[in-house]
């Protein structure tokens, strides 16, 4: 079965959203939503649920229309078995974890319920917690609270608006850990939506980018954050997926278009891993190589300047693709131009790993 | 003290009550998420009798009651009996009357619950009358509470309607307010004194009860 939408949706003040996409709901596929906030991320997966009306357009769920504009056809979100899990983890208040995980099991027998509710607080580690309220429960308890109740009746597609961003370090790492395996494992398919691009690699299948509502490139999340002209996130120096040639005192020795780069080791057997570098952790120099603390000294060639008031944006080629961001100033007392060669420091504790699953 | 007339008072607006809550609570669903064509109509006319003066009120209530309106025949050909200057009659003057007092407390405790909530029943399944009743409702429960509680009150209260529509009948339509207007007329002024710090007493207490409700309703959101 495949979920196929092709729609326009127009607000009062004039933002529009428009999105065409398939996704194979057979199968469990994580697929990520990326984009700046205000691109038309959440509208998008609102009118998926059938919580927003489009314009225009069509929305089919394998034979199903859940929505067509003319002739006018809708049905409604409590038919279209999609869960939904918002940035808040909103629970219901007046009832228990049990409660909530169970509010979508109406007609389901006693038995049946029980089973399926014990089921997803084992999945998602809720021991315990089952008769407490959802106020008496932490951020990220709340949130997997949400996604069990999310995931109790067996929906056909999973939501998720941005479900971590409002934990914690801690306990949003934690949900990440846990969210794939629980979702293949249910074999669930799900829409995350996020603009972290550490999560998009980690969790994503595949990406689609979304940029002034309009959905604008679709591909795999390493590809498409790699080969992106301006990252999505000013953080981000670089994205490179990297082979792993060694350990060393908790650093991993990555390798990847002939240069080495030193970072920390997020520990587990991987041979393969993406390495995103953070652009505060990028530093550039002309001439001798000086006494520096940062491990990793790369041989870069400057590919382009892009001044931005007070910051400038310059885009390096140092095997693989670079940026760095440099006060305007700074560019200037380097006398840097395009086509010079400039050694690039990268702090190891600038590069998040994340391990790629043979 | 006329007990006679206090226990209709009573019997009066608990039976009002009884009426008044299955209506409001399927008129408050509407009127606090609703999006459709004359809702400020329904709102106004809801509203009314917050602003009319009693006696209007009355006036048209035994317009629509009386022996000559459709109303007053059915129930005449039924019964037997007349609506206006009746108990029923009373009744159904009263659930008219105090319908905003039932409708406001509660359609603004349903505007303040969080609507993710009722978007998240809808993904999981629950029709719209699901989602009021295994939702909303329980979550403006306070709400619920404060228009019961407030239209009781108001029941035992009312005068003016009350006088045009049920008249003065001892043991049938005079109730405790009336009572104190026929005390007074008396010159039985201790009597009417009495009656009126019971009737002070129990507003008091009523209006203290609900503001400590909603106090609490803003520490549950």
């Amino acid at each position: 079965m495949e979920l196929n939408a092709a729609f326009r949706k127009t607000f009062p003040g004039g933002a529009t959203v428009q999105a065409e996409l398939r996704l194979d709901l057979a199968q469990f596929g994580l697929t990520v939503l990326f984009g700046p906030s205000g691109c038309g991320k959440t509208t998008l997966l609102r009118c998926l649920a059938g919580l927003e009306t489009p314009d225009e357009g069509r929305i089919e769920a394998g034979t199903d229309v859940w929505f067509a504009a003319s002739p006018r056809a809708r049905v409604p979100a409590a038919a279209r078995g999609i869960g939904l899990v918002f940035q808040e983890a909103v629970l219901f208040p007046h009832l228990d974890v049990t409660g909530n995980i169970a509010f979508g099991l109406r007609g389901w027998t006693r038995d049946a319920r029980r089973r399926r509710v014990e089921e997803l607080v084992g999945l998602m580690g809720l021991e315990g917690l089952a008769h407490r309220r959802a106020r008496t429960l932490s951020g990220g308890e709340k949130q997997r609270v949400a996604l069990a109740r999310a995931l109790a009746p067996r929906p056909r597609l999973v939501l998720l608006d941005e479900p971590f961003a409002a934990l914690d370090r801690a306990s949003a790492e934690q949900l990440r850990h846990s969210l794939r395996q629980v979702l293949a494992k249910l074999s669930v398919p799900a829409i995350l939506v996020t603009h972290n691009p550490v999560e998009a690699l980690a969790l994503g299948d595949r990406m689609l980018l979304m940029a002034g509502g309009r959905i604008v490139q679709d591909g795999a999340p390493a590809v498409l954050l790699a080969g992106l002209d301006t990252p999505p996130d000013e953080d981000l120096a670089a994205v490179v997926r990297t082979r792993v040639a060694g350990r060393t005192e908790g650093l991993l020795r990555l390798e990847a278009g002939g240069v080495t780069l030193l970072a920390p080791d997020p520990g587990g057997a991987f041979r393969e891993a993406y390495a995103c570098i953070r652009g505060e952790g990028v530093a550039l120099e002309r001439g001798p190589r000086g006494a520096t603390t940062p491990r990793n000294h790369l041989e870069a060639t400057i590919l382009a300047l892009e001044p931005r008031g007070a910051l400038t944006r310059v885009r390096l080629d140092a095997g693989f693709p670079l940026q760095a961001l440099l006060t305007t100033w700074a560019c200037q007392d380097l006398e840097l131009a395009v086509g010079q060669r400039v050694g690039a420091l990268v702090k190891a504790s600038a590069i998040k790993v994340v391990p790629i699953e043979a | 003290m006329d007990w006679e007339a206090i226990l209709l008072s009573l019997r009066l607006a608990a039976a009002s009550v009884a009426l008044l809550a299955p209506l409001g609570v399927a008129l408050a669903w509407p009127l606090a998420m609703g999006r459709f064509r004359g809702k400020l109509l329904l709102e106004a006319l809801t509203s009314m009798p917050l602003i009319l003066p009693p006696t209007v009120m009355g006036f048209y209530l035994i317009v629509a009651l009386g022996p000559l309106s459709p109303v007053g025949r059915l129930w005449e050909h039924l019964t037997g009996a007349r609506l206006v200057f009746s108990f029923q009659g009373l009744l159904l003057a009263q659930v008219v009357t105090n319908l905003p007092f039932f409708l406001q407390p509660l359609v603004a405790s349903l505007g303040g619950v969080d609507r993710r909530l009722l978007e998240v029943a809808s993904t999981l399944g629950a029709r719209p009358l699901g989602v009021y009743l295994r939702v909303a409702l329980p979550l403006a429960w306070r709400g619920l509470l404060s228009a019961v509680v407030l239209s009781f009150a108001h029941a035992i209260g009312e005068f003016g309607v009350v006088l045009m529509v049920g008249g003065n009948l001892p043991g049938r339509t005079r109730t405790a307010s009336i009572a104190l207007f026929d005390q007074v007329e008396a010159f039985d002024l201790a009597g009417a004194n009495r009656t009126a710090l019971l009737l002070l007493a129990f507003a008091l207490a009523v209006l203290m009860g609900t503001a400590w409700l909603r106090s609490r309703e803003r520490a549950w959101n």
